[in-house]
This record gives structure tokens, sequence and C-alpha cells, in this order.
């Protein structure tokens, strides 16, 4: 079908062609991503496993509950036939491990848990499966036991991994605390020196993408580069008068953003910005106009086309939001002629406050859809850092980079310095104010792609017919308004159950399934710990049976050594009880009983009261490549 | 009849230099789609007290 559509395309009746093109399109997204998962095919561990877990570290990091991280490749597992063994694993280190500093390219030895990648914690909920299976992460786990090093990085191995863990290295001895580290984290994308409570700071004050390595950072740096060759060179006569110096700058300007994407670890955005750059500089070489929605397609296309499950990463849609929203938005308001009437000192801010409030504007909604938050003070926070990034942090790492070898980095340093610790006393100050962060639901699946369908409308058609955009943009922010939200779910081991009520979601249990307990409350649009959800009403408990009313029924839940034992009396007691077991004998007669063995088939459930019943709705409906457990 | 399929046509043909953005926007529908095949969703059952 695709080589038909392609053929009317490029030979048929020149009025077919433009549809035909767009059938094309159409049919090689859905082509590519069918072969990109089948290219990315690797074993998926279908098992709890413990034991020894050797292999070569490739990326260091750090999780969620603050402990260090290492992505293991060349993976080699105790029991474990070569064909089962996951391409790679992803290991966190608790307990002990100050005497171990991780390098890139080392081959290391541990004792510890994997298991294999977490499904669906709720129908509709994010597969953390899929997206492990295109980065081939076959299990994840964690370990207690001391890290060993069984072989040192191999010459010529893992090159840039470790030039950035010696960059990374060389700033942190210059500046001390956590702006060294988000001065490297921003600067090379070595994040692990960046605590939780920065992490934290910064998406509260909607600044996390300045250390996102964002397709901002890589801006500042291509245009430092690109400003200061062009300039410089134009003070030199004999080459100014000899060679065109702004093609030499874009030439030189591409080569530093190229390593650059390199050193950073090349993720989304950076991805992008590198190919939107590269064009850009591409058009100064060939004397055509630099920045358009062109080339702002054109990167798409290309990203795309090598990587088509970007598509759901939050990272390149809100890059290729903010990137088109800044080409489109500044054109608009441009053939208004504000800039034009503004005094020459007042255009700087302007360009700031203008940009701040269109990537605020594009990427607010797919924020909130995709982390169920919304920084209120975001704009604010980042019209006061964001020239720190521009004119103290990225010029301060080139400095630095040139002057490093005739002993001379200091100079940059402090540059660098001072533009970190500027940003963060910002970010924990605004993220410390008062409704710093407003917690947004989850939107049905179908909202975020008419979001961006009406605006790809409004940004592409001409005069009024554009007006038309705003119809599925409209449609889309009242779905998502009026959204509910299930009113009870149950974790897909059971371990936890949730019920809706006046207050938001009260937890069956304050600690145990801390992963999907905070998946369910942000997705309920809830800033609330789990402990503080447990603590609400909804679940009493009676003769040691945690039970609550849903709609009428009772729905009890049972965990521990003990839940068995409890199973009968928990029936008299409810209509419906989940338990965190494996249930060998038939169930009680009287009651609905979901147990672990149910729950390996169906997923996580939503569960709520209609027609006549309760109606229960499975998060899988059929195996997948990813799942695992078949493997 | 045929100018009422050729008009859009034409139109669309009028404007094509505007159109290129719309290609990513369509490969990423034909993504979508594919992702969208992969969420099925499971079938909602009842259970009514007996």
């Amino acid at each position: 079908m695709g080589g038909a559509f392609l053929c009317i395309a490029l030979r048929g009746h020149y009025l077919l062609r433009i549809p035909a093109w767009g059938a094309v399109a159409l049919v090689a997204g859905f082509l590519l991503i069918g072969a990109r998962a089948w290219m990315q095919e690797a074993p998926v561990l279908g098992f709890r496993y413990y034991g020894a877990i050797e292999g070569r570290v490739v990326e260091v990091d750090r999780s969620a509950g603050d402990h260090l991280r290492l992505t293991l490749d060349r993976v080699v597992l105790e029991r474990t036939a070569p064909d089962r063994t996951p391409e790679k694993v992803r290991v966190s280190l608790h307990g002990e491990q100050s005497f171990f500093t991780p390098q890139a390219g080392a081959r290391v030895i541990l004792t510890g848990h994997l298991m294999p990648p977490m499904p669906p914690s709720q129908p509709g909920g994010f597969d953390f499966r899929r997206m492990a299976w295109f980065q081939q992460l076959g299990a994840l786990g964690y370990t207690q036991s001391p890290v060993l090093l069984l072989a040192p990085p191999e010459p010529a191995t893992q090159l840039v991994n470790r030039l950035r863990e010696r960059l990374s290295a060389a700033v942190s001895s210059h500046i001390d605390g956590q702006a060294g580290a988000f001065a490297s984290g921003s600067v090379t994308g070595d994040r692990s020196g960046i605590t939780q409570g920065t992490v934290v700071a910064l998406r509260d004050s909607n600044l996390s993408h300045l250390l996102a390595i964002s397709g901002m950072n890589l801006a500042f740096l291509v245009s430092f580069v690109f400003a200061v060759l062009r300039f410089g060179l134009a003070l030199v006569p004999v080459v100014a008068l000899r060679v065109n110096t702004k093609k030499i700058a874009a030439v030189v300007a591409v080569c530093v953003a190229g390593f650059y994407l390199a050193l950073s670890g090349g993720n989304i955005a950076t991805e992008r910005a590198f190919i939107m750059s590269a064009i850009m500089l591409g058009a100064v070489l060939a004397d055509r106009r630099a920045l358009s929605m062109r080339t702002a397609a054109l990167s798409g296309i290309i990203l795309l086309a090598l990587q088509p499950e970007a598509l759901i990463n939050a990272g390149f849609q809100m890059s290729m939001a903010a990137t088109v929203g800044l080409i489109w938005g500044f054109g608009a308001v441009d053939r208004l002629a504000f800039r034009q009437r503004l005094p020459r000192w007042s255009v700087p801010v302007y360009v700031a406050l203008l940009s701040s409030v269109i990537g605020g504007l594009a990427t607010g909604p797919i924020a909130a859809a995709q982390f169920n938050r919304f920084a209120d003070f975001g704009l604010l926070a980042n019209l006061l850092t964001v020239p720190a990034m521009g004119l103290l942090i990225m010029p301060g790492a080139v400095v630095a980079t040139l002057l490093a070898p005739f002993g001379l980095p200091q100079p940059g340093m402090w540059m660098m310095e001072a533009g970190a610790r500027w940003i963060l006393a910002v970010a924990h100050w605004v993220a410390g104010w008062e409704g710093a962060v407003t917690g947004i639901p989850a939107p049905p699946p179908w909202v975020l792609p008419a979001l961006v369908l009406g605006m790809a409308w409004i940004i592409v058609w001409p005069q009024r017919v554009r007006l038309l955009g705003v119809l599925p943009m409209a449609v889309a922010l009242a779905g998502w308004s009026i959204a509910e939200r299930p009113a009870a779910l149950v974790a897909a081991d059971g371990i936890l159950v949730g019920i809706m009520g006046d207050d938001g979601r009260s937890l069956s249990y304050p600690s145990g399934g801390s992963f999907v307990a905070g998946s369910w409350l942000r997705s309920d649009g809830d800033l609330a710990a789990q402990v503080v959800a447990a603590a609400r009403d909804g679940f009493r408990e009676v003769d040691g049976i945690r039970s609550g009313d849903l709609d009428g029924l009772v729905l009890a839940h049972l965990k521990g050594k003990a839940a068995p034992d409890h199973l009968a009396r928990a029936c008299e007691l409810a209509d419906v009880v989940v338990i965190a077991a494996r249930l060998a004998e038939p169930h009680p007669e009287g009651c609905r009983v979901i147990d672990q063995q149910e729950l390996s088939r169906t997923g996580a459930m939503a569960l709520s009261v209609g027609e006549g019943g309760l109606v229960i709705r499975p998060t899988l409906a059929t195996r997948r490549v990813w799942d695992g457990a078949d493997q | 009849m045929k100018d009422k399929v050729s008009a859009p046509l034409i139109a669309l043909a009028d404007v094509r230099g505007r159109l290129f953005p719309l290609l990513p926007v369509l490969m990423g529908i034909g993504i979508g789609w594919w992702f969208s095949l992969t969420d099925e969703p499971g079938r909602c059952h009842i259970w009514r007290r007996p």
C-alpha cells in the first residue's frame, strides 16, 4: 500500500501527489515503528532473579530514591543461559558503596536482585516495559552488597563516556556542592552527583529543562561559538577580507555541536537540537534562510525516522513544541512590528520575556499531561534563570575548556559557578512558595494527540482556515476537564488498593508498592505522599482486615503471610476481596476474590460499580513481546 | 461532481509550499496508530453478587 502511494506521489497526477505524499508519511510512520520494535528485540527477564550480576558500566545516574544507579551491558547472570540474559540491566546501589567509584567501561560484579520491567500501574497507564524494550533494557533491580571492580575500562572503549566523567570530575573539583553537580550536569549530562532535593526544586520551579541538556543549552553553546568566531575573525583583516568568516563560524559551530551531542549522552531533545542546528548552519553555508518551520519539520522527520519511539517521549514532544511555538510565535508577533517600536535597550528583555511566555504556553499542556503537574511560578523562574544559562554557564564552559590546557580554567569556572548558584537559589526559592505546584489529573489518551493536531493545523494553514484548529483543541480541553479517574485501583501484584474519596484517593497501606502509589496519585493530580493518602478516610481495619466502601460495595484488601488465613472472614465482611497471594484452593463463595493468579493474567485493574454489579477493567488485553513473562 | 472532488485537491496544490511541516505530523499519526494498537485495553466484565 505504501508503495502504491509512493508511486502516485512520484509519478501520479499532480493533483493527487500531495494527498499521496501525506499517505506515504502516514504509512512510513507505521512501518518504521514496527520495524524498530523488531530490530530492538532482546531478551526480557521472565522471572525474579537473585544472584551474581556481572556487566560493563555504560551509564551512571541516580534513581528516584536518590541512590547511585548503574546501567550494565554485556551482562552475565548466574544459572541463566545467554539467550535468556537481557542485553542491558539497570541496578540501584543501596547500602554502603562509598569505596566504589563507577567508571564507564569498567567491568563490575555484584550480588543483587533483578526483576522484569514493571507493567502499567493502571489501565491506560504508562507502559514502562514498552519503553524499556526500545532501550533493550531487560531487567531492573538493586543491590545491598558492595560492588566489586572486575576490570578497569579497556583502552579505546567508552571514550566519550570516560571523557564526560573526567570533565564532570574537573568541574566538581572546582565548584563545591550541588552548584558543581548542577554545572557539570547541565554541561556534560552527568547527573550522578545531583541529589533528589535539587531535582525536586528544579522540577517544581519548571527549570528541569536546564539540566536535561535541552535544545536551549545546545542553542546557547552554538550561538556563543558562532558569534565569537564570526565577530572575532572580523577583527582580523587578513582573514576577514579573504574568506567568508560567517561560513567558517558555521562549520566550527556545527563541529562543536556534534561534539557536545556525543558528550552529553545524546538524549532526544539534544539530538533534535543538534539536527536542527546542523540544518540551520547548513543553510548558512548554502546562503539560505536558517530558522524556519521547514527546518523544524525536517529535524522532526529525521528524528522520527531514526527513533520513531521518540514520539511518545516527553522530551521530544516538549522540545518540538517549544521550537515550533517559538518560530511561529516570533513570526506572528514580529508581523505586528512590536520589536521595531521598542527602544533598543529593551529588545533583549522583550526577546527573553516573549520566548519564556511562548515556550511556557507551547510546553505547558504537554508537561501537564505527561507529568500531571503544573509549576505555577515557572514563567518567573525561567525569566530569572535562563539568562544565567546563556550568559554564564555555557560561555563559562567554553572559556574553561579553551583555557584549561594553559592551566587557566578558573575564569570559566567562576562564570559557571556564579550561574549555577544563581539558578539553584532561584529554583529552591520559587519551589518553596505556597502553591508552587498544582496537580493536574491525567487526560484521556486521545486528548494530547487532539491538542497537537489542533496546534499543527493552526500553524500550517493560512488565514481563516486555521481557526478550525481551535475546534479539536477546545474539545480536547473540555474532555480533559471532565475526565473521571477510576473509583478503585488494584496493583498488578495485588500489593496495594486505592479507593477514590471526597478528599482524594485513599490507599490501603502506607508502605509497599511505593512506585504504584506514586503513579496513581500523580495520575489523580494529587500531590500527597503515600503515607498521607493511606491516612485518609476510606479504609478501616476490623479483625486485622482492611476494607473500604466502593459505591455501596465493601472492598477488602489482604496482604502479608497471614493473608490466606483471613480470606474466609474477609469474604464474610466484604463483597470484593483483593489478596496479595496466589491461591491454590478454590475461592470461597459469596464474594469476588481477586488474587495474584488472576492479576498475572489481567495486570492492574480499575474497579467501579455500575450496571448492577462490579465493573472490572483489566489492563492487559493481549500479550506483547515486551511483556517478558513468556520468554 | 468532478469539481467537488477536484476543488479540495486544487486548493491543496495551491498551498503545497506550506504543507511540508505536516509531513512529520502525519508520520507521527502513523507511529501513534501503531502504538494505539499495542495499547489495546482489556475488555471490561461485570461481576454480580450471587
